[in-house]
């Protein structure tokens, strides 16, 4: 597949401040990388246009900040390489352009949005790269999933969870549908304490699911102490990371170490999630349930009066819209235990960030590499 | 005879004469006369100007005019309570409830322990939400006038809805007459409908609420809101049911039923507390420890149904507030009391 020249290939190139910009890292991270990330020196994801030498430039990349040599912070040098500051997020519309004109596979769009995951791209970071590709359709519920899934950088859960209520609605009746109901359930249960959540939770069928998410339904399910959560976490982080583990061998170890964090004190998560769920504001549902008891009262104080609308008085109007939503549900009187459960719910977003893209990269290598 | 005097004399004969509103005539010849004091350099009557054309609903204008006074002369309650007045005569109370507090609160400090200033400003309070302030104030214009049976309305209606108190209903439901002996007008009938009702006196609220409506022409358009606004308030009412929330039979429907999130929360709890009683030392004790549990389902509990009763005021007391206060501007002039805290009223030994 050709596409077009991109148009910020002329001289000069935006990264030929430098005499030879880095394309790959170097290992160890030496103070020449580090100040030549710094300026811009580098050719981001997909410089050079949309092409297969830079679909399998985004893999090396990607294999080599996975490799068993690599530098520790090589994974950070490389989330920098996202993005470049004079092109911004240009090098990813041009990318989706390319892939919706038919001039790309989704496969390429794919290995971008696998590299952000991987790599371990922060919420804001991860969300401009991906941004750029929610109008191509062939890739559109990933990079959703790239965008809307996060919000513990910034404490936007509620704007995520807004965000994922309206993808869950768009997909209705495809076979996204249910990933997309079960991501909204897991932000529902985990960070709003939401019992209804945890039924639809348990309702989900895993095996239906991506790898990725089946591993963030079962960290849910790991919060309220289910048997088996934690076998369940460990065999689709095993799915997820089955594909990538030739081109990335150093993958499974450092998720390793991570899923064993995110398990390590079961006791004290599902007491702070319940703490969380005690600090509630439970009272609200009263006036719910006084309005709606009203609104279904027939019985008049006469004949001689018409029947009255179903509005309420200011004073029922300004008391329901003290209640109800995510915001009021989430952000608890709790402080020390909504802080841990964020924490934790960060860390579980970030795990399945890299196992999402694991999974996406998996799936793209044979079409990319062969 | 002073234009002071005049402007006094018709502003009473407007109020004597009042039908659902001030005289028209005479009302706005009050309007001029303290116009005419007012060049003169009296403070009192640039108030009555304003409260003259507030009273012919000219709100805007004489709020204007009352601010203006208040920058002018800085140390006169007066001009402080007719705001505060008019705000809680205005259509739309809630929305001017904060002004009339914070006026109220100045005349307050500018002139202590005048009963009607309490009770205005209890009023004042309560429509905008803070209770206990309300419920203060209340008290301290009962303490001035054990008699004050607007003061006691409005410290039973707080006492029923944010304290929980049962008892006060009795006091709201045995209210009206004596306060019709008085001389006020049957908006006094809709406190009892609360009493009644919080009593499960079912019928009884139904024919009080007919009592405080009925003197207002059916289907006639500008009373119409008056008479929706209350009926709004006592359907509201009903869905908030008899008694106190979290109590007897209530509870479950209180708290949103048997699927809420209140009873799950509380059968999770219970089940993790049962949790670490079988897993023996398996649960880390520094962790969690069952009194932990059981002092977190206490906690909630607690906090769920202080939660109710500020739930309950705010739809109740505030709802009452919206009904009833621009019922009583309509059917009664403002008290006398109050026109004496302005010192609008003729000085004569």
């Amino acid at each position: 597949m050709t596409s077009p020249p991109p148009p910020w290939l002329v001289d000069p190139l935006p990264w030929h401040a430098a005499a030879s910009p880095i394309e790959i890292p170097r290992a160890p991270v030496d103070p020449e990388t580090e100040s030549a990330l710094s300026h811009g020196w580098y050719v981001p994801l997909f410089g050079w246009g949309a092409s297969d030498d830079e679909a399998r430039r985004v893999i090396a990349l990607v294999s080599r900040a996975y490799s068993t040599e690599a530098d520790p912070g090589s994974m950070d040098c490389l989330a920098i390489m996202l993005l470049h500051p004079a092109l911004g997020t240009r090098p990813m519309s041009f990318l989706a352009d390319a892939i919706q004109s038919g001039a790309a596979p989704a496969a390429w769009g794919k290995v971008a949005l696998a590299a952000a995951g991987l790599l371990g791209a922060g919420d804001s970071l991860r969300a401009e790269f991906g941004e750029a590709m929610l109008d191509c359709p062939a890739v559109r519920a990933n990079a959703l999933r790239t965008v809307a899934v996060g919000g513990a950088e910034r404490y936007t859960f509620p704007e995520t969870f807004a965000r994922l209520c309206a993808a869950e609605k768009e997909f209705a009746g495809t076979r996204e549908a249910e990933a997309f109901t079960a991501l909204r359930a897991w932000f529902e249960f985990v960070l709003a304490r939401r019992w209804s959540a945890l039924d639809t939770l348990r309702e989900v069928r895993l095996e239906s699911l991506p790898a990725a998410d089946a591993w963030l339904v079962s960290a849910g399910l790991f919060l309220v102490g289910d048997d088996g959560a934690k076998a369940r976490m460990t065999e689709y982080a095993s799915l997820a990371l089955e594909g990538v583990q030739p081109v990335a061998p150093r993958v499974v170890s450092i998720l390793s170490r991570e899923l064993a964090e995110l398990v390590a004190q079961p006791w004290a998560r599902r007491w702070d999630h319940l703490r969380c769920a005690a600090a509630k504001d439970h009272a609200a549902a009263a006036v719910r349930a006084w309005l709606s008891a009203a609104l279904y009262e027939t019985h008049e104080e006469g004949a001689e009066h018409e029947t009255l609308g179903p509005e309420m008085t200011k004073a029922a109007k300004e008391a329901r819209a003290l209640v109800g939503g995510f915001l009021l549900d989430w952000f608890v009187q709790d402080r020390e235990a909504r802080s841990r459960v964020d924490h934790w719910a960060g860390d579980v977003l970030r795990v399945y960030h890299r196992l999402h893209g694991a999974s996406m990269l998996g799936s793209a290598l044979d079409e990319v590499v062969g | 005879m002073s234009a002071f005097d005049d402007a006094i004399d018709a502003l009473h004969e407007s109020i004597d004469g009042w039908n659902r509103g001030a005289v028209p005539g005479t009302i706005s010849r009050c309007a001029v006369c303290f116009d005419a004091a007012a060049r003169e350099g009296d403070p009192r009557a640039a108030v009555g100007a304003a409260v003259a054309r507030g009273l012919a609903g000219d709100h805007e204008g004489a709020r204007r005019r009352l601010l203006e006074a208040t920058a002018r002369w800085p140390d006169a309650a007066g001009a402080y309570v007719a705001i505060g007045m008019l705000a809680l005569r205005s259509p739309d109370v809630l929305a001017h409830a904060a002004e009339a507090s914070w006026a109220l609160i100045a005349a307050r400090s500018l002139a202590p322990s005048v009963g009607c200033i309490e009770r205005s400003l209890a009023v004042a309070l309560a429509a905008q939400g803070e209770f206990m302030g309300a419920l203060h104030c209340a008290r301290a214009a009962l303490a001035i006038d054990p008699d004050d049976e607007e003061a006691r309305l409005w410290s039973s209606l707080m006492r029923l809805y944010f304290g929980g108190d049962v008892s006060a209903a009795t006091v709201l439901a045995e209210l009206p007459p004596e306060a019709l002996l008085r001389g006020r007008s049957t908006a006094v009938w809709l406190g009892a409908v609360a009493g009644f009702y919080a009593r499960g006196e079912f019928h009884e609220a139904r024919v009080t609420l007919r009592k405080a409506i009925g003197v207002f022409k059916q289907g006639a358009t500008p009373e119409k809101p008056l008479v929706d606004s209350a009926r709004r308030w006592f359907r509201e009412l009903r869905g908030f049911g008899a008694g106190v929330p979290m109590t007897g039979e209530r509870w479950v429907r209180d708290v949103g039923g048997a699927q809420s999130e209140y009873v799950r929360t509380r059968a999770a709890l219970s089940t993790f507390r049962d949790a670490i009683v079988q897993s023996g030392a398996r649960a880390p004790s520094d962790v969690v420890t069952v009194l932990d549990v059981d002092s977190a389902l206490g906690a909630m509990e607690a906090r769920a149904r202080r939660g109710m009763l500020e739930y309950g005021a705010r739809l109740m007391v505030r709802g009452f507030a919206e009904a009833y206060l621009p019922m009583v501007a309509c059917l009664e002039p403002p008290p006398l009391e109050l026109l004496a805290a302005m010192g609008l009223v003729r000085l004569d030994g």
